[in-house]
């Protein structure tokens, strides 16, 4: 298990180099950053001292690893818009998204699981047609057509809701729900396929057959086998807790990461993007790491794979 | 394929009548879904033909009409926007851009990620790995991210935001090309034709690709949807489909100011949005059943 989680840190770690790595490349790909970061008509030796604070005169490889050096203390420069360093504006914002997101999370897992395992449990019922037309719905419609068809209905037509902003609580009711219903039916459709994958397996019948009931076999039998999979959507939706509300927080003009993100790419605010890619990027692989570690201790296999090295 | 077993050869029948019984034998759902896409190709190929108006060509005096069953009239079948513009006019030129825009953003990803995919299986080694850990990277990041950053960075213009959509989803056709080959190269075909002294061009382009051609097949019916959602979202979002040019996604974004007033501008586009990508994700599903026993 310790040799599983240290290469799983490895991995991890390497995933956030690659990241710095493209945020550096592109950043020098796209043109000089003196100028593209200062405004044209910044003076000549406001440009040159800004080159030698971020040892643009140097080599390439020097401004490689100081660029490095920069990032992992989380020095990002300062906003180009408010003067404030990037990363505190960045997390200041992290708040604001998971208020979103979490309980968005709780919706798509509380909504999608049952709904997806009473589904594979009556296949071809009614029920289960139902499922899987509104998780088709689901899967197809994009988030910000959802959004715009909710405030239509509630905020405009029915006046219950506010249409955007966020000065109470109230404010999140239509972004999370927006969030939780496409969520859920993703969630859903992939419960509902693991669940019936477990359900065609020779240990069920042979649990069924041996003659225990048949609660005890889905609970037993099926449930642990088919949560492994699911983790993974699970897991994979933790990861995007903080990157996931991009156009829902736009939409409803919710203070976010995703809303700040969408305004600096608007102005090419470089420090505040870098700064959001490096947290999600930190953000995503802990998720992802996670998720492994937890896969090595639901299902004991993968540990054996990855301690020998395939 | 029963259908075609059941009749002898030279009984066959032809022309509108095979093709009438062979639609008759479709799913439901799967026609309709056929014959929507067929609509959106045949707008997409012939928008300029079709318009009924020109898009700048505004009408002070029928500003804001609704749709033709909601009290407007059949001149404006889908209404007007606040400048008298006809919105089904400028409907069809936003869907020729959405569709243009995925075709060829799955064109590029299905090429880029199939020819990776060979390369590392070919070399294998260091090339592999190089490959594996882009793959990993572009994984593990959401690209709505990593496109929103490369934006911010390049600035925006057409062929660069076609490009950029052609990133989107590279590694399923890299790693789904580099599996079936190393399969392939250990069935008996790849290794009779390298035998006979065929060099990779003529491996890779003329065996191995036309074997694992189903199954890029139907992943192309996903990415297609994705790259439409992912397109409308950034234009929506303002980051993506510049004016004057408009994109399904751009409609929605503009749209949204008049939801109140007219809310017609915005459910087009969306309407149209949705019943695509449904339509593509029905066809995929039907073609995966029957073109891809490795995907089901």
């Amino acid at each position: 298990m310790l040799m599983f989680a240290v290469s799983r840190l490895l991995r991890a770690g390497l995933t956030i180099l690659f990241v710095m790595t493209f945020a550096f490349v592109v950043l020098r790909l796209s043109g000089d950053p003196a100028l593209l970061i200062m405004s044209v008509d910044a003076p000549p030796e406001a440009i040159q001292a800004f080159r030698k604070a971020w040892g643009l005169d140097r080599s390439l490889w020097e401004q490689y690893f100081a660029y490095i050096g920069h990032a992992t203390t989380g020095d990002f420069g300062k906003s180009m818009r408010d003067g404030r360093p990037a990363i505190e504006l960045v997390m200041e914002r992290v708040p604001a998204t998971l208020v979103l997101t979490l309980p968005a999370l709780a919706l798509k897992v509380g909504i999608g699981i049952p709904a997806g395992i009473y589904a594979a449990l009556h296949r071809n019922t009614f029920a289960d047609r139902l499922t899987m037309a509104v998780s088709v719905a689901g899967f197809t419609m994009p988030s910000f057509v959802l959004a715009l068809v909710l405030v239509l209905i509630f905020a405009v037509t029915l006046g219950w809701l506010p249409a955007s902003g966020a000065d109470s609580p109230v404010h999140a009711i239509l972004p999370i729900v927006t969030l939780g219903t496409a969520g859920a039916a993703i969630m859903a459709r992939f419960t509902r396929s693991a669940m019936l994958e477990v359900l065609g397996q020779p240990y069920i019948r042979a649990a069924s057959a041996k003659g225990v009931t048949w609660p005890r076999v889905v609970a037993r039998h099926a449930l642990p086998n088919a949560a492994i999979p699911t983790v993974t959507i699970i897991g994979f939706m933790i990861g995007s807790l903080v990157a996931g509300a991009v156009v829902v927080e736009t939409v409803f003009a919710w203070p976010g990461v995703g809303r700040l993100l969408v305004l600096a790419v608007a102005n090419r605010d470089l420090s505040v993007v870098q700064a959001i890619l490096m947290v999600i990027a930190a953000w995503m692989v802990s998720a992802n790491l996670a998720v492994d570690l937890a896969y090595g201790w639901l299902d004991p296999r993968v540990r054996g794979i990855a301690a020998s090295g395939h | 394929m029963a259908m075609r077993e059941s009749f002898p050869a030279a009984l066959r029948p032809t022309g509108f009548g095979a093709l009438a019984r062979r639609v008759a034998g479709l799913p439901l759902g799967v026609t309709v879904a056929g014959l929507w896409l067929s609509a959106m190709v045949v707008i997409a190929l012939g928008a300029d033909l079709m318009l009924p108006y020109s898009v700048t060509a505004f009408d002070l005096k029928a500003r804001l009409m609704p749709p033709v069953l909601f009290g407007g009239g059949i001149a404006h079948p889908l209404g007007t926007d606040e400048l008298g513009r006809d919105v089904f006019s400028r409907l069809l030129l936003s869907i020729r851009m959405s569709l243009l825009i995925a075709f060829f953003g799955t064109l590029i990803a299905t090429t880029l990620g199939t020819a990776l995919g060979f390369l590392a299986a070919h070399f294998r080694g260091r090339v592999e790995s190089v490959i594996l850990m882009a793959i990993d990277f572009q994984a593990s990041m959401p690209f709505m991210i990593i496109a929103l950053s490369v934006l911010a960075f390049f600035g925006n213009s057409l062929p660069l935001f076609v490009a950029l959509m052609g990133f989107h989803s590279w590694e399923r056709y890299a790693r789904i090309a580099r599996g079936l080959t190393l399969a392939a190269n250990e069935q008996g075909y790849a290794a009779a034709v390298r035998q006979l002294g065929a060099g990779p061009g003529r491996i890779y382009g003329l065996h191995i690709l036309p074997n694992i051609a189903s199954t890029l097949i139907v992943s192309m019916t996903l990415t297609f949807p994705e790259i439409i959602l992912l397109e409308s979202g950034l234009s929506f979002l303002g980051l993506g489909v510049q004016p004057p040019l408009t994109s399904l996604g751009n409609m929605v974004g503009y749209g949204r100011e008049y939801i109140t007033r007219a809310p017609w501008i915005m459910l087009a586009p969306a309407g149209v949005i949705v019943l695509t990508t449904l339509s593509i994700s029905l066809l995929g599903d039907w073609l995966r059943d029957r073109l891809d026993p490795t995907l089901r």
